[in-house]
């Protein structure tokens, strides 16, 4: 790779950054309607009350946790990909990096909203946030939903310091190669002063070390937590240990899915396909070969003790998961996460495009199911068998949820015409290094 | 309202005005309760009932503890007494039909004029009211003679003509706490039989265990009701085939000169009985030293059943206490009526309590008949079927609102006062009649006075005015009557009753007179001989057993929306009519749960959603009657469907048919099996009471080396309860008391489908019918105040609480409403606020206000109360004691008519709940090996094997 090809990376990316199309500019439209029936149906759970939803005493938590749970998940992978295989110097992670760390931040504020959503007096929110008072009233640190909050927020702050840092040099390269005009300024803004010379790359690096660094725990931490909202309580089918690896495992085997589901037509519409070559892609495959078989561990495991505790709760309960009303959406949830990534196995399908699509979306909904399944059978299924009940979404339900997709895609497609979606100074930094070998 | 309680009579047309007191009255202290001592007015039984007034407003109806009766205790529609007092679509004034047919509003001085001119000239005037059993009734014959010739009609729709037919004309009191072995012939005498909370309590007493035995209960009837359900054998057979069973017990008892032979087997044949279970019964009987049947079905029924009160049941039944529904009205003196309307020889008809055209079949033709009476005065407090065909309507103040009185018995006599001023323009029934017959002209000089206070005053001996000393007066109004073997200190609770001062009324003294008992009247209602309910007749031939629904009783409940929402006890239906279907015929209709059926009998028909299970027989279709009313306010109107104008409360042969339509009928629970759960546990009396798990405390005690945390060192007290299961009948009396006591919002049947109940407490039913000798097993469930509690650690900011008496508090104003806790209860006892529950005005007078209404958005649950015991705790403190064992007892454990419910001190060693929890070898914990440490502690179910 030259200089020529260097520039070329330059010119791809930011020539990426030009004036949208009208298809783009529909699509966002689509989005922003999307985003203002959900918060329609929201005024009107705000207004009347939860009871709009289809929640009841078994069921207090369903789709709003479940879509809680599911875009924390997709979360992971951006992470993982820019921390844990920085630090594991992996060679294809360049290219997908800045799209992964953006989906990240995005999947946060789409999964942070929900919380909120789901609160009875989301008026209040604040007391739950640990903040000095007159009253000297803290919240309950002994509360998952508490630890939630605080690794959540974490997370939201490293992440969002991480994607900063890393994308500064891009800011610069990007304010470099733009016009005067509101875009250059907001670039300069942003670049803080970047110019590109010794002393910055060498602060850069060690930042962004150090952040990879602070931001590997946090992968796992996140999810552990998340589940721990269900294994730290009494109910069959939440209370298990296993929940923190298998928590963790599905949250970047989502994740991963939901990159390719990005990239591959980000790729395709900004023509990045020289820089954002199928071996990415393949790669990331491969890792939810690996995913998909730790869940699929999982599942067998959770079976199995449910079975082998000789508990009356947990047995009748797994049969009933299996069997009874919601066992459509269990097998469902088995075979997208576990039977798909079984045919990456072949390259012919793990290097198909078009597969990889599909593969990923199943994955997708088969994790969003994995968690609807937790949530609303463990609920629906207790204790006490006259208090079994359960649940189908309202109304207000499905509009809220296919709002907080628009909400993530209407973000995400915003971020890849404002800013570098590939991570020009890496691959350039590859790109030399390459030459350099002999 | 607040005005108008100093001088009482003066009603409260402005009730919607908060007006501060300008001159205090000497007995409303502002945040303290007054207790009215009355009677209760919801069925014939006649409770009495003692009433909190808080700031002028009745906010709890108690039983009355010294009372014969009820002792204390209260039923479901006790407690919704006050939803009758505050009911939004009661008449709220005099309203008179316009030509265009619609009501239109008068003055009470218009509307009394009008009427006084109808009644003028001594017209041909007939009288059609409720059950009146004192001096509203003598005061009505004297009316009625005073002002016309006329009828006089008692008319209730379970008239219990069979029993009268059965006892020579009356209707025994009979003494079930006396028995040694019951057996009931459809007499659901938990529930809607003639006095249920008397026998529930005579019940609960029959039931103790004595050296290792105890009274058995055997029920035959057409239908597992709840009565059936607390029975240790039931032979479920088809309505009108309880006959053939009780004689071939008398046969295989050896009573009467018959010995079994071919015939008993070909009953045993015909209904699939086991004969070796009626033998068993049999045996039982005769082994007996005191056994009663109690005569429920029909008249031949009723007759078998006598047949098998011998010599030695002599002493159960009084005969010379005859109940007051022995002075009801028979069918045909009622059908003699309607001829006599439709002949046009009645010119007025006076309305007032009863509901005819609700409670009449339609074959009856009441409606036609009422249309050809030129006046109809209705004087009743709702709107219901029968006002809507008046032509004036004088609006009576509901028995809470009004003086009174009510002989259940002849010897027990209850006083009613008002317990609050009128929340609506209306007044009491006895002044108005006297009123009306003022303004017809009418000579009511013998009653010698001209106000019914007075009056009442003067049936019960004592001066029509009050003297300078009225205590004779006062102590009885206190007491709340009379009655044999009186205590002379007023019932609890302590905190003294009051009567309400009166002014104004002149004083004539007269003597006393008992509430007369007519006759023995025979049977005169056709004996309908039902056809056996084969499938010879048809497929959809069956028999129909219409009962009084356990709230509902015969349809007078379904305006009160407490026992709208309060579940069926043995099916769990709410808010509606089904029509309960075994599920063999189900089969062969081709009918599955919820398929609305049409059932019909020469010519009507209703609509119905079967509900399909095992508790009738095979060819039976029962269904409850109480539901669908075409008037009588928004809570019952157009709701279900009226069973009683098929062919009234009689079991008939109806013709049923599939119709493919399929409703959501509401129901409360979704399971009815335990699942092998061991949660509502049963012992045999013959088993050795061992403790298979421990009780782990909820006192520091109950803490080792298995929990994370130590336990709370609870300050003073710690707070627990005692459920005995074997005590519970499952009448749900408590969940209405708690929904009274609590402000418990009521969610409506939507909710109620979508599981989003509210009650605190609720009567779980678990069903196996497996276990022959208890099928269903009653559990009441209530927040369990466990020490360690799953829902206190999860929430996130400290609204789910422990207090330092060891209650699980919730701290409304701080929840912000994850749900976590209710998600992580195993109880399922804490309750979200889906929206904001209305109180539609005047409805919000009922609200306690020592507790909180809450918002949507915040959990709520059981608080064992804890306004009465902090309420305990500050007048102890203030008398510098500490609160003695029994000075506290929450809503639900003061109604339960059975005694289900201890509550009390775990701290105090000798306190009740101490003592049962280590000494009773039942005590277990439901869900114990969670390790909550649950404080409620249940007993387990008695049955036989």
């Amino acid at each position: 790779m030259g200089i020529q090809e260097l520039r070329e990376v330059d010119e791809q990316v930011v020539g990426s950054l030009g004036k949208p199309s009208l298809g783009y500019l529909a699509l966002l439209g689509f989005l922003i309607l999307l985003i203002v029936m959900a918060a329609g149906a929201y005024c009107v759970q705000y207004f009347v009350g939860m009871g709009v939803t289809g929640l009841s005493i078994p069921v207090g938590w369903a789709v709003y946790i479940t879509n809680f749970v599911f875009w924390v998940g997709i979360a992971h992978s951006g992470t993982l990909i820019s921390a844990i295989l920085y630090l594991f110097r992996t060679s294809w992670r360049s290219r997908i990096n800045r799209a992964a760390e953006a989906m990240t931040i995005f999947a946060i504020l789409t999964a942070g909203l929900f919380p909120l959503i789901h609160l009875g007096r989301v008026w209040v929110f604040y007391w739950i946030l640990p903040y000095p008072n007159w009253r000297h009233l803290w919240p309950n640190f002994k509360s998952p939903l508490e630890w939630d909050v605080i690794a959540v927020t974490t997370y939201l702050i490293i992440s969002l310091l991480f994607f900063y840092l890393g994308l500064i040099p891009d800011l610069a390269t990007a304010r470099d190669q733009t016009r005067p005009g509101f875009r250059q300024s907001l670039y300069k803004f942003m670049a803080l002063g970047w110019t590109g010379n010794y002393e910055q790359w060498r602060h850069y690096a060690r930042g962004y070390l150090g952040l990879a660094c602070l931001a590997t725990p946090l992968v796992i931490s996140v999810h552990s937590v998340v589940s721990w909202d269900f294994a730290m309580s009494i109910l069959p089918g939440w209370h298990t240990t296993i929940f923190a690896p298998y928590f963790v495992a599905g949250a970047i085997h989502s994740g991963l899915a939901m990159v390719i589901i990005l990239l591959l037509p980000l790729r395709k519409v900004l023509r990045l396909e020289r820089l954002l070559t199928i071996f990415a892609f393949e790669q990331m495959a491969l890792l939810m070969v690996l995913t998909g078989a730790i869940i699929g561990y999982a599942y067998a495991v959770e079976a199995f003790i449910s079975w082998y505790s000789g508990d009356i709760f947990e047995r009748q309960y797994s049969l009933w998961r299996a069997m009874g009303t919601y066992s459509p959406f269990y097998w469902a949830m088995v075979l997208f996460n576990v039977g798909t990534p079984i045919t990456f196995f072949w390259k012919k399908l793990r290097t198909n495009t078009t597969w990889l699509m599909i593969a990923s979306i199943m994955v997708l909904i088969g994790m969003w199911l994995e968690r609807f399944v937790i949530i609303v059978t463990g609920l629906a299924h207790g204790f006490l068998p006259s208090s079994w009940g359960l649940y189908s979404p309202s109304p207000v339900e499905v509009m809220i949820t296919i709002g907080a997709f628009g909400f993530f895609a209407f973000l995400f497609l915003s971020f890849v015409k404002l800013f570098p979606s590939i991570a020009m100074n890496e691959i350039k930094e590859k790109a030399l290094e390459h030459r350099g070998k002999p | 309202m607040g005005l108008t309680i100093g001088g009482f009579g003066v009603t409260a047309a402005g009730y919607e005005k908060l007006v501060p007191y300008i001159a205090q009255p000497d007995d409303i202290i502002p945040g303290e309760s007054t207790w009215f001592a009355t009677s209760c007015r919801e069925c014939p039984a006649g409770c009495a009932m003692v009433v909190r007034n808080r700031d002028a407003h009745a906010v709890k109806c108690e039983g009355n503890s010294g009372h014969p009766i009820n002792r204390g205790r209260l039923c479901s529609r006790g407690q919704a007494a006050l939803h009758g007092l505050y009911d939004p679509d009661r008449i709220r004034g005099p309203m008179r039909r316009k030509a265009s047919g619609d009501f239109e509003k008068v003055s009470w001085d218009a509307a009394m004029n009008a009427a006084g001119k109808m009644l003028a000239g001594r017209p041909r005037t007939a009288l059609i009211t409720d059950l009146q059993a004192g001096s509203l009734e003598t005061l009505m014959r004297a009316w009625l003679g005073a002002v016309g010739s006329g009828t006089y009609i008692v008319y209730e729709p379970i008239d219990y003509e069979a029993v009268r037919a059965a006892n020579g004309g009356i209707v025994p009191r009979f003494n079930i706490a006396g028995a040694d072995h019951l057996i009931s012939f459809g007499a659901d005498f938990l529930e809607t039989w003639i006095s249920p909370v008397e026998y529930a309590v005579q019940f609960a007493r029959m039931r103790q265990v004595k050296n290792a035995t105890r009274a058995r209960f055997v029920y035959v009837g057409p239908r597992v009701s709840m009565t059936a359900a607390n029975a240790d054998v039931r032979i479920i057979v088809p309505p009108g085939a309880e006959a053939e069973i009780a004689r071939a017990i008398a046969v295989e008892a050896g009573i009467g000169r018959r010995a079994p032979g071919p015939a008993t087997q070909a009953v045993y044949k015909k209904y699939s009985i086991d004969p070796a279970v009626v033998r068993n019964v049999a045996a039982g009987l005769a082994r007996a030293k005191a056994p009663l049947s109690l005569p429920g079905g029909d008249a031949i029924t009723a007759r078998a059943a006598m047949a098998l009160n011998t010599g030695k049941s002599a002493a159960l039944i009084d005969t010379a206490h005859p109940h007051a529904v022995s002075g009801i009205s028979t069918y045909a003196e009622m059908t003699g009526m309607i001829s006599a309307m439709e002949a046009g020889t009645v010119d007025v008809v006076v309305v007032f309590g009863a509901n005819p055209v609700y409670g009449l079949p339609d074959s009856a033709r009441f409606v036609d008949a009422l249309k050809r009476v030129p006046h109809v005065i209705s004087l009743s407090s709702f709107m219901d079927e029968t006002s809507t065909h008046a032509s004036l309507i004088l609006p009576s103040n509901t028995p809470l609102e009004s003086w009174g009185d009510y002989a259940p018995y002849p010897d027990v006599r209850n006083i009613l006062q008002p317990t609050m001023g009128a929340v609506f323009d209306t007044r009491q029934t006895g002044d108005i009649l006297m009123g009306l017959a003022r303004r017809a002209g009418a000579d009511m000089a013998a009653l010698g006075t001209t106000t019914f206070y007075s009056y009442v005053r003067r049936q019960w001996g004592v001066p029509a005015t009050p003297g300078a000393d009225d205590r004779a007066w006062e102590s009885m109004v206190q007491m709340g009557g009379k009655w044999p073997g009186e205590t002379a200190v007023p019932p609890t609770p302590p905190t003294g009753y009051e009567t309400r001062p009166e002014a104004g009324f002149t004083a004539v003294p007269v003597v006393l007179t008992a509430a007369p008992i007519p006759a023995a009247a025979p049977l005169v209602r056709p004996p309908t001989a039902p056809a056996p309910p084969t499938s010879e007749t048809g497929a959809g031939r069956m028999m129909l057993w219409p009962y009084p629904h356990t709230h509902f009783y015969d349809g007078r409940g379904a305006n009160r929306r407490w026992l709208q929402e309060m579940p069926e006890p043995v099916t769990d239906c709410v808010w509606g009519t089904w029509a309960e279907i075994n599920p063999v015929t189900a089969g062969r209709l081709g009918v599955s749960q919820d398929d609305v059926v049409e059932i019909d009998y020469g010519g009507a028909h209703i609509r119905v959603p079967a509900f399909v299970w095992e508790g009738v027989p095979p060819d039976t279709v029962a269904v409850p009657i109480g539901e669908g009313h075409t008037a009588y306010g928004r809570y019952a109107k157009d709701l279900g469907q009226n069973v009683l104008k098929l062919a009234g409360a009689r079991a008939v042969p109806v013709n049923v048919s599939n119709t493919g339509e399929s409703i959501w009928a509401a129901r409360i629970k979704s399971d009815t099996g335990e699942c092998g759960r061991a949660i509502a546990q049963v012992v045999t009396l013959g088993e050795h009471f061992a403790r298979e798990e421990p009780i782990r405390m909820p006192l520091p005690s109950g803490y080792g080396r298995t929990d994370f945390q130590p336990g709370h060192s609870h300050v003073g007290h710690r707070w627990a309860m005692v459920v005995d299961m074997d005590r519970c009948i499952g009448c749900n009396a408590c969940v209405t008391a708690c929904y009274a006591e609590n402000n418990v919002g009521v969610v409506g049947p939507d909710n109620i489908r979508r599981r989003r109940e509210m009650a605190w407490v609720r009567i779980d039913r678990y069903i196996d019918w497996g276990r022959k000798s208890a099928p269903i097993v009653f559990q009441p469930m209530l927040c369990q105040h466990c020490d360690a509690a799953p829902c206190e650690p999860v929430c996130p900011v400290f609204a789910a609480y422990h207090t330092q008496d060891g209650i699980n508090a919730q701290i409304y104003n701080r929840c912000v409403g994850t749900r976590y806790c209710s998600n992580n209860c195993p109880y399922k006892v804490r309750r979200f606020n889906w929206f904001d529950y209305d109180w539609p005005k005047p409805m919000n007078y009922q609200l306690n206000p020592d507790v909180t209404v809450r918002s949507r958005g915040v959990m709520e649950k059981c608080t064992f109360c804890i306004q009465r015991i902090r309420e305990a705790g500050i007048v102890a403190r203030r008398q510098k004691r500490t609160i003695a064992d029994g000075e506290i007892t929450p809503a639900c454990a003061g109604t339960c008519p059975t005694g289900a419910y201890t509550f009390g001190d775990l701290k105090d060693p000798n306190s009740r709940v101490s003592k049962i929890i280590r000494t009773d070898p039942r005590a277990y914990q439901v869900l114990g090996h969670l390790n909550t440490k649950p404080a409620v502690i249940y007993l387990k179910r008695i049955v036989e094997i």
